[in-house]
């Protein structure tokens, strides 16, 4: 018999074993019962697929990131957020007085620095007024956060506007991920307490809620003059909702909150004694509303849209501001051939107030609209397989107060030399956002007394800073270089960048001819006329400041046992300016070398202790002498729903300066030493 | 013939087109909720005595993308036993669980049940390349260029009071602290802002 194969008939062969040969090397089957009928092995060379994320190894991302998780936060001697930014290199925290904090970033700390933007759960939190970040109402429920992730450096392409330094993005924990009730009481030496009672239930089978009631007193320090005036008194209630329904997650949260926190401020005087000091209480009502709903199809592409509003209501020492808030941001990620990940959002916010200025401040423009609309695009593209990826990204920004627009690149590039470490490189640009304090706001003060250092003349000075109408964003262009390695078991990681910025158009007070008055006429080469009972010296703000700054910052993580973690962070910068005349940030910048040691041990069972050491160089501008801070912790469990903590805060002296104010408006506040109780409880 | 030919024809089509609708590979979580099940197999856990529960504890902690499929082994019995799936907050009580999965994402808010669960004969299950060299987990199941690694830590099987079947022992890479072989993946940080 002779066989004669036709063409269709080969064809027809040739594509049934094919077509079998795919089906069975595919060895899988999507149903997902009957993956049980495989064996172990089986299984372990079944080819899976993974949902699209945005998310990446933390290790690989190629800029300093430092993420502060959840068991930190619950074994810090940290009340505060503030207090929890202590141990990310790159950050300088000071505190102010018992309720207020500076917080800035690469060796610019302004108690409003303005070139950090703080995000919580996505939304913005920096005041228009002095692009800075009131930090007592951002005083959450700290049981409540999932994690903080903090990037040094220019975020500004995929985080928002003014993120020049650094952008500090806080994250609650989702509703589905807390459970039952809790409470949480604490008590210390000072008479300072708090107490917070949290409650979270599932609603129906694809979503949860929490509640939380915080409130919380702290009694003040007493301050160089021997007063206590910095007592603080703060109510807070919060929400959170969430769920998922098949690829998509939304999430809505609310929180309210009304307090007040005291200050002794010296307000100059045109008059003798030229100098008041008063005891003042800034209250704050207000509250904010924040929404998110995300969805992953089935081509893995991420969307996410977010919506956010808030209404502050703030009666402080210098003035008093209504302010509404929104928020809209929409982003977008998915895979592509041309590139690994391609991502582009837009956003836009809205910010509406009403501001009176109580002398020595006086507001030209009490009503006010700033809006910051903006769009960004980022792709990672690989240029040598397994090795070199580069990350290009750009950001076009508009923002109402200079009515300019920008353009924010931003470029990183990610070698991979081993599995264990990486080196990593970026050049980008950054915009800090102008505020309404520069634009419309004049101070009168500081005071500055006869016959002392600063002041040799017979008459007192006093210092007015007011905007010369020239409003522009200041801009920063960095280049930074880091590297990344951890050891084989990953009992030891190492983490260090270098970075060096190129500041331009920073604010600077440009001085004028002193006036005599109240005559008001210039001081000439004679002096002043007769009767003269003070100087004036106006100083004129203007956007034409350089400055460039440089520094390293460490980062190490070392288990030597499997009950002990050893971490460490060192920071060095420097700020120099290139002008003559100090810009603002020059007059706050901060001491050149920060160091942080931590140390947490599992002693027995249920015995936990956490110790830290922290060093800050002196502050020569400011004149802080430089100071070691310890602070410790130790806690019990008898049972896993009882905790007890013992906890002591600066430990090391009775007590020590951290800030002084560099516009002089408040008395400086030593922090004391103290020791707190703490209790929580689940039920 | 032309008969046959035909057929065969549309029978290879028929192929083709299986072998398509066929190569869809599963989701990561379904092949790692049928691993912990045919692993829970090759484990031995101590003799509870008077306290033998009725039904098995296989308690995660993660979201919706891994319930999903574990959820789905509630129809399915384990030594005779029933299994009953249970999802747990990361601040929840893991001591009536037997088999606790952590989720990457959940790794780091889950330090505290770690501890509670090591004091106790559960078998802890997780993702990330610390979970079991270091963390003190005893298996960790990674999922590394689109296949599912694993790895078990002998010592903390031991301190669990847990056997483990010889054969799945040859199956698995061994890790922890008196090993050579290395874990080489950083921890997973998860995205940015997610709701």
């Amino acid at each position: 018999m002779k066989l004669r194969a036709s063409p269709v008939t080969v064809l027809a062969v040739a594509a049934f074993v094919i077509g079998s040969a795919q089906t069975a090397g595919a060895e899988q089957q999507s149903d997902a019962h009957d993956l049980l009928d495989l064996s172990v092995e089986q299984l372990l060379n079944t080819e899976v697929t993974t949902a699209s994320r945005r998310a990446q190894a933390a290790g690989m991302v190629p800029a300093p990131l430092y993420v502060i998780t959840q068991a930190d936060i619950k074994r810090s001697a940290a009340r505060s957020i503030p207090e929890l930014l202590r141990a990310v290199p790159g950050l300088q925290v000071a505190q102010v007085d018992a309720n207020k904090w500076a917080v800035g970033a690469r060796g610019i700390n302004r108690r409003f620095s303005n070139k950090l933007l703080i995000l919580m759960d996505g939304r913005p939190v920096y005041s228009p007024l002095f692009s800075g970040v009131f930090w007592d109402i951002q005083d959450t429920d700290l049981d409540s956060i999932e994690r903080i992730e903090v990037v040094s450096g220019p975020g500004a392409t995929l985080w928002g506007p003014n993120a020049v330094n650094g952008v500090i993005n806080v994250i609650t924990r989702r509703a589905s991920d807390t459970s039952g009730r809790a409470v949480h009481a604490s008590l210390d030496g000072l008479g300072s307490s708090s107490l917070q009672a949290r409650f979270a239930g599932e609603l129906g089978s694809s979503a949860a809620g929490r509640v939380f009631v915080k409130r919380s007193e702290l009694n003040g320090n007493e301050n160089v003059l021997g007063m206590r005036a910095d007592d603080a008194a703060h109510t807070r209630i919060g929400t959170r909702l969430d769920g998922e329904r098949g690829n998509s997650r939304w999430l809505l949260s609310a929180e309210g909150y009304d307090g007040k926190s005291g200050s002794m401020t010296t307000l100059a005087l045109t008059s003798p004694p030229f100098v008041n000091l008063r005891a003042v209480d800034d209250t704050v009502t207000g509250g904010f509303l924040n929404s998110q709903w995300s969805h992953t199809d089935a081509a893995g592409r991420d969307t996410s849209l977010s919506a956010s509003f808030e209404r502050s209501i703030r009666d402080s020492y210098f003035f008093d501001e209504v302010r509404n808030t929104w928020q809209v941001d929409l982003q977008r990620s998915q895979q592509t051939a041309l590139g690994r990940n391609v991502m582009w959002g837009l956003s836009y916010r809205h910010s509406q107030d009403q501001i009176d200025g109580e002398p020595p401040i006086s507001i030209r423009v009490p009503r006010a609209t700033v809006t910051v609309a903006g769009g960004f695009v980022q792709g990672e593209f690989n240029l040598i397989p397994e090795r070199l990826d580069l990350v290009a990204g750009a950001k076009l920004e508009y923002e109402s107060l200079s009515d300019e627009t920008h353009f924010e690149p931003n470029l990183r590039l990610r070698y991979r030399v081993d599995d264990r470490s990486m080196i990593w490189a970026s050049a980008a640009r950054a915009v800090g956002m102008p505020s309404r304090g520069e634009r419309d706001a004049e101070i009168v003060g500081p005071f500055i007394p006869p016959n002392s250092v600063r002041n040799p003349s017979p008459l007192p000075i006093i210092v007015t800073v007011s905007s010369s109408g020239d409003i522009q964003a200041e801009l920063g262009d960095t280049f930074e270089l880091g590297h990344r390695w951890h050891s084989d078991r990953q009992q030891v990681r190492v983490e260090s960048s270098l970075y060096y910025t190129k500041y331009r158009r920073l604010m600077r007070a440009q001085p004028g001819l002193p006036l005599c008055r109240p005559a008001g006429t210039p001081a000439g080469p004679l002096g002043c006329p007769p009767g003269t009972g003070f100087l004036i010296a106006p100083n004129l703000l203007q956007p034409n400041g350089k400055a460039n700054s440089y520094g390293l910052e460490l980062f190490g993580e070392w288990w030597p046992r499997e009950r002990l973690r050893l971490t460490g962070a060192y920071t060095f910068q420097r700020v120099a300016n290139t002008t003559d005349v100090p810009t603002l940030e020059l007059a706050a910048t901060s001491p050149e070398h920060q160091a942080y040691l931590r140390a947490s041990l599992d002693l027995l069972r249920a015995v936990s202790a956490d110790v830290n050491v922290r060093y800050v160089d002196v502050n020569v501008f400011a004149g802080i002498p430089s100071y070691v801070a310890v602070d410790a912790r130790l806690a019990w469990a008898p049972r896993v729903a009882v905790e007890f903590a013992l906890v002591g805060r600066n430990l090391f002296d009775p007590e020590h300066l951290e800030y002084v104010s560099e516009i002089g408006d408040l008395v400086p506040t030593p922090i004391e030493r103290t020791v707190q109780f703490e209790l929580r409880y689940r039920f | 013939m032309r008969y046959r030919t035909a057929i065969l024809a549309a029978a290879s089509l028929l192929g083709c087109v299986l072998a398509q609708t066929a190569t869809a590979a599963p989701s990561e979580y379904d092949v790692k909720a049928a691993l912990v099940f045919k692993i829970a197999k090759f484990v031995a856990w101590p003799a509870a005595g008077a306290r033998e529960p009725e039904s098995f504890a296989l308690c995660y902690v993660g979201d919706a993308a891994a319930g999903r499929s574990f959820d789905a082994l509630t129809r399915e019995r384990l030594t005779g036993r029933a299994v009953n799936v249970t999802q747990l907050a990361s601040d929840g009580d893991p001591r009536d669980c037997q088999i606790l999965y952590i989720t990457l994402a959940r790794e780091a808010a889950t330090t505290e049940m770690l501890r509670i669960a090591a004091e106790h004969s559960i078998l802890t299950i997780g993702e990330s390349a610390a979970f079991a060299s270091r963390l003190g987990g005893v298996m960790a199941l990674r999922t590394d260029a689109k296949r599912v690694r694993f790895e078990i830590n002998l010592l903390a099987s031991r301190r669990a009071g847990l056997q483990i079947n010889s054969q799945l022992l040859n199956l698995a890479t061994i890790v922890g602290r008196d090993d050579a072989t290395s874990a080489s993946q950083m921890p997973v940080a998860p995205a940015r802002s997610s709701p």
